[in-house]
């Protein structure tokens, strides 16, 4: 089990035609690329541009991704190259974006429009990440362990286990807790 | 769907056979996608910022964590007093005395190590020869002794100075 496993499942589903999956992986990575993108477009309304630009030729494309590599691996170079290509026309111009399909079938991604209408939750203010390293700070010692080794070390729940002398489904919970103790700060930021 | 299950999902820690139906669960359920949004954002927040959250200050402890001491007397061992004062009293009898006592040196060691093993000094008297009594305090003068670190106690504010350690008050009452 793995992260990559529940991305293989969504972009198959995407593959049989399944749109949500889709929103899934935009919801899931869209601040990863958003980041990714700023570091070579600095405007922010540009970054997002190319972000949703980055997003809609993964949809196109995906169709022949046969899973070589993980996703997130494949969705960064098209937003590499599409960041790169951006740089290279510099003409300030917006972005075409087609909203169309291959088949010509218009486009439901919901989340990735719904973010872009608010594009400063999108760029990950500094309120945002202010008001979640708040919430860490104010974490129980066992809850603020455990996600820690989770989402900063990259360890699984076994390996969490060991470390914390506890068993897996302590863990699963203590990373829950900690997750909701944060998210409880967090969800009427992005709401708003 | 159970957020602690979508937790895991995000995780990748939830298992073949039931992935499908979170998945399923999820995409139906636009609270639990507006979850799966934010507890990526939290991730994707953490890792951009290592450092700082190493620098975050220490946890505040759970009231299930506070423990409330007890009072210093109550948590002391009996013998324990009893162990200090002994010493107390083995210092005073040695000043007393001078060092005008060479030869007893073998003997006073000997009532030093059984007063390491917290035994009163009238019961040190017990275990020496008759020679031996008139190096332990007698009654009167444990009683002075006592009486002058009561009495510099109580004394000691007016003094002005920072008077006796607590432990030597506390001893000066329990070795009765």
């Amino acid at each position: 089990m793995s992260d990559n496993t529940t991305d293989s499942d969504l972009v198959q589903r995407v593959q049989q035609g399944d749109k949500t999956a889709f929103d899934l992986l935009v919801l899931k990575y869209q601040h990863r690329i958003v980041k990714l993108v700023s570091r070579y477009v600095r405007e922010p309304t540009d970054a997002l541009d190319v972000t949703q630009e980055t997003f809609l030729k993964a949809y196109r494309a995906l169709p022949r991704f046969r899973g070589d590599s993980a996703f997130y691996t494949w969705i960064y170079r098209i937003a590499i190259n599409t960041a790169k290509n951006y740089l290279v026309a510099m003409s300030r111009r917006p972005l075409e974006v087609d909203l169309e399909n291959e088949d010509g079938e218009p486009l439901s991604m919901d989340s990735l429009q719904k973010s872009l209408e608010t594009p400063e939750a999108l760029l990950l203010t500094d309120e945002i990440r202010d008001t979640i390293l708040d919430a860490m700070a104010k974490l129980p010692p066992d809850l603020r362990e455990a996600i820690t080794l989770r989402e900063v070390d990259g360890l699984s729940y076994e390996e969490i286990a060991e470390a914390m002398v506890c068993p897996i489904g302590t863990v699963r919970s203590r990373i829950f807790r900690a997750r909701e103790a944060i998210d409880l700060r967090l969800k009427p930021l992005l709401e708003n | 769907m159970k957020h602690e299950d979508l937790s895991a999902l995000v995780d990748g820690e939830i298992g073949d056979e039931a992935r499908p139906s979170l998945l399923d669960a999820l995409s139906a359920d636009v609270d639990a996608r507006g979850a799966w949004r934010r507890y990526h954002v939290i991730g994707d927040v953490l890792r951009s910022a290592p450092a700082m959250i190493e620098a975050l200050p220490a946890a505040p402890l759970r009231s299930a964590e506070v423990v409330t001491l007890p009072a210093r007397r109550g948590v002391r061992p009996p013998l324990a007093g009893l162990a200090v004062a002994a010493s107390v009293a083995l210092v005073a009898v040695l000043l007393v005395n001078g060092a005008g006592m060479p030869a007893r040196h073998a003997e006073l060691a000997a009532i030093e190590d059984v007063g390491k093993d917290a035994v009163s000094p009238q019961v040190v008297a017990t275990v020496g020869d008759e020679r031996d009594l008139q190096l332990v305090p007698t009654g009167s003068f444990d009683q002075r002794l006592d009486g002058y670190l009561v009495n510099f106690n109580e004394q000691r504010s007016r003094l002005g100075v920072p008077g006796v350690h607590p432990y030597v008050r506390i001893v000066g009452f329990d070795a009765r």
